[in-house]
């Protein structure tokens, strides 16, 4: 039983922003801790369930405990000192994975170059390659780094505001980005390219879209926010 | 350190706890244990307070730990790092300092 309470208070002291390694060395110290008045009633001669009651009584309350570990900042997480910092990291990662995926597939269709020619790669697939990796790169990918970050969010102590500008910059940037990889086929090198740029007269119909993407990578979070407020609302 | 004017005890489990670790390395429950005793009760530190002023001297460089198994429970010891050494002699310098004032204050007679 007492395992289990601080294996809860472990859990809740994460979701109140201190950082997971304190919380993990909050968990098994706050429980040696227990053990041992547990102990120390039992030695001046309380029943075992009284010196469990006791130990409990003499740790003091979840609430009281969570709120020193959360009032002391250099325990808390990255996430929750640099809250900014929340939003920035979703852009990178999505530059980062975009840029990587990229690279992998140029250094793969170079090792694959001489076979491709012998092929004859017909036009119809190449631009069917290409049109799948521009919305697997600039559509499914920020919604799933998108998403992937929101989720994350829902069990830490980010607040929604970091986090619908996170999305919205995720899904912007994949926005204002362009991608294509195009086969070799007969008669022709292959290409590849990846960029950024914006025309005024375009951004209204890309924010948009950007709008569209960002709802839907934040629909795993509301989700999860519900159910989660749902579970932690007293049962009638 | 519970039922004290916070005013006052600020700084304080800093400092006990510095002086303690001092001395030779102690883990959470030894820590508060030792303080009641040699203090005769008249400084105890919470759990809630020990911890976590633990985890921040250690995050400031002033206490290293490491951890231990006995009886089939991990302890985290922790101990002084040279840093925390020269962090107790200051602190302990102020408090002297401190204390010897308000000592001349409640010893006086007159305050001409």
């Amino acid at each position: 039983m007492s395992e289990a309470r601080f294996k809860r208070l472990e859990r809740a002291l994460i979701r109140h922003g201190v950082a997971a390694r304190h919380a993990r060395r909050a968990a098994l110290e706050l429980g040696t801790h227990f053990h041992e008045l547990r102990r120390e009633a039992l030695e001046r001669g309380e029943p075992p369930e009284q010196a469990t009651r006791t130990a409990h009584q003499a740790m003091g309350t979840d609430p009281a405990l969570i709120a020193r570990y959360a009032g002391r900042r250099e325990l808390l997480g990255w996430l929750y000192r640099w809250p900014v910092a929340y939003t920035l990291a979703p852009v990178a990662s999505f530059a980062l994975l975009c840029i990587t995926s990229m690279a992998l597939l140029v250094l793969g269709l170079a090792g694959l170059h001489a076979t491709l020619r012998s092929i004859a790669v017909p036009v119809w697939v190449a631009a069917a390659v290409s049109s799948t990796i521009a919305v697997a790169l600039l559509w499914v990918l920020p919604v799933l780094v998108a998403a992937g970050f929101a989720l994350l969010a829902s069990r830490r102590p980010v607040a929604p505001r970091w986090l619908i500008t996170s999305t919205l910059l995720v899904c912007l940037t994949a926005r204002l980005m362009n991608a294509g990889l195009m086969l070799p086929v007969a008669g022709h090198h292959g290409s590849a390219s990846l960029g950024i740029g914006f025309s005024f007269s375009a951004l209204p119909q890309q924010f948009t879209y950007a709008l569209i993407t960002a709802a839907l990578a934040l629909v795993p979070y509301f989700l999860t926010s519900h159910r989660a407020q749902q579970g932690r609302s007293p049962s009638t | 350190m519970s039922k004290r004017d916070p005013t006052l005890m600020r700084g304080v489990p800093e400092l006990v706890v510095l002086r303690l670790l001092a001395h030779r390395e102690m883990y959470g429950y030894e820590i508060a244990r030792t303080l009641k005793v040699v203090s005769q009760d008249a400084l105890t530190i919470g759990e809630g307070v020990l911890y976590p002023a633990l985890h921040a001297l250690e995050a400031r460089g002033l206490l290293r730990s490491r951890t231990h198994q006995v009886d089939g429970r991990t302890r985290v010891y922790y101990q002084l790092t040279p840093r925390g050494h020269r962090r107790l002699d200051r602190l302990a310098m102020n408090w002297r300092r401190m204390s010897e004032g308000v000592e001349r204050i409640l010893g006086a007679t007159t305050y001409e």
